[in-house]
């Protein structure tokens, strides 16, 4: 008995051995068994058949780890780490935004969440037919949130364009893009909206009588792949900021809940120093942001309140499905812009 | 292509388990499963390596030069020939070193701050 279990366990190690890349498993995987049988013997010895069924559960986590390690290593060239500091570590040179300049980055996520709550608090604006437009873009909650956004941006060009100008940006596109096809009070914005926006370039470049805020605003997206994902992160964020007609009994609290989930991730994002924090920083906000979103649909029946027929039971899965795709795309770029890191650091070296 | 770390003094702090396993060769060579012993008892069990992390480390040390692989067994009677035996590199002896100066740095700050007391034997 003691002799099948030892040959059944030695067995199964070398099963774990075949999942390590060739170039490694050639040149360890003897000594690695040898190890392991070494190590089995010793602990039969010590504590019997238990001895050896509790050590399976480390050996199982530690080959997880090492064989992904070496996977990883493998296919982006990349040795795993000997030191303190794990990969998630490794920075680009891209410092923390300090707490001050983190929270002028998320005062627009902030924005937009108190806008809602202003749009959907019952405080009902009614405009009188024949307002004069320039009158509905003063006091529209949406669109003063977008003055705000426009000024910070603005502002942000002025100061030679500071990475928390990013979410500005982000967040002015973003804006123009939703209200191009919008409308109201029988006023159709159209293209229009992006005036103001361009308006503000033109405006910061005439008063800074300079190209460097375009320069570093481009040389900011170059070096700062991760971008990418904070431009995904503002539009997933707004549209579960936004509740949109649903009238659950708490809805504000919902809105101002998924607005501190968003904001956690942007401060997260924007006091990271490694793209892979950074990523998952917003990975994590926008799981929060679902979850509040799913929590809400689910203790509100909408088909009921709008008389669709019963049904929708995958809603939330649909959910899940779309908050992995998305991130795995963020996470994809966050591999990314990691990757390119070390490629750099690795040429800076040689 | 990996090249040999030339200079241990720019490299970050090494893991405990990388630290055991060089401290293990520092007292002799030894194969595999002679280092796992070696660094679980130099630390009272506190590092317990298991064959992944070990190998994982190990290759990385040869890679890095830290280590070198012996061509011949120490005592090929007593012994697997299927085993394999490391030794420590003057580069792995200055890593170790380097590391054992922090350490003790660290040490001498918390005994400082009061945080270790000197505790007298016999």
């Amino acid at each position: 008995m003691p002799s099948l279990l030892l040959s059944l366990s030695d067995r199964m190690f070398c099963i774990l051995l075949r999942s390590y890349p060739a170039a490694f498993r050639e040149r360890f995987s003897v000594e690695m068994a040898q190890v392991y049988r070494s190590l089995c013997r010793e602990t039969y010895t010590q504590f019997g058949a238990s001895g050896v069924l509790r050590l399976w559960l480390p050996v199982l986590w530690d080959w997880m780890r090492a064989a992904m390690g070496q996977w990883y290593s493998r296919l982006f060239q990349q040795r795993t780490s000997m030191t303190q500091k794990s990969s998630l570590n490794s920075t680009d040179g891209i410092r923390p935004l300090s707490p001050l300049q983190a929270g002028a980055a998320i005062l627009p996520f902030l924005a937009f969440g108190l806008s809602n709550i202003w749009l959907k608090s019952g405080f009902n604006i009614t405009y009188p037919t024949g307002l004069p437009r320039w009158q509905i873009l003063l006091i529209h909650p949406d669109l003063i949130f977008n003055w705000l956004v426009l000024i910070g941006l603005g502002i942000g060009l002025l100061a030679g364009f500071p990475r928390w100008a990013f979410s500005y940006l982000g967040w002015a596109i973003l804006f123009a893009w939703w209200w191009t096809g919008m409308g109201f009070y029988g006023y159709h914005m159209g293209a229009e909206i992006w005036l103001p926006f361009l308006g503000v370039f033109l405006l910061a470049l005439l008063i800074r009588r300079s190209w460097q805020p375009l320069r570093n605003l481009l040389s900011g997206l170059w070096r700062e792949w991760t971008i990418l994902s904070l431009g995904i992160y503002i539009l997933y964020a707004s549209v579960f900021m936004v509740y949109d007609e649903n009238h659950h009994p708490y809805l504000l609290a919902f809105i101002a809940l998924t607005t501190m989930a968003s904001c956690l991730g942007a401060w997260g994002y924007f006091r990271s120093d490694s793209p892979l924090r950074r990523v998952l920083a917003l990975v994590v906000g926008l799981v929060l942001a679902a979850i509040l979103s799913g929590i809400s649909y689910a203790t509100w029946d909408y088909r009921a309140y709008y008389g669709l027929p019963k049904g929708g039971a995958n809603d939330n899965l649909i959910l899940l499905i779309f908050i992995a795709v998305l991130a795995l795309i963020m996470g994809a770029n966050g591999l990314l812009a990691h990757w390119r890191l070390t490629r750099v650091s690795r040429m800076k070296e040689s | 292509m990996t090249q040999p770390t030339p200079d241990p003094h720019q490299r970050p702090p090494i893991s405990p388990a990388a630290f055991s396993i060089l401290l293990a060769l520092k007292e002799s060579e030894k194969h595999g499963y002679a280092i796992l012993r070696a660094a679980s008892a130099q630390t009272d069990g506190a590092v317990k390596l298991l064959p992944g992390t070990l190998y994982n480390l190990l290759k990385r040390m040869l890679e890095d030069g830290w280590i070198e692989e012996l061509d011949e067994r120490p005592d090929p009677e007593l012994d697997d020939e299927r085993r394999r035996y490391y030794r420590l590199t003057a580069i792995g002896e200055r890593v170790a070193a380097r590391e054992a100066e922090r350490l003790a740095g660290l040490v001498r700050t918390a005994r400082q701050r009061g945080l270790l007391v000197d505790t007298e034997y016999g």
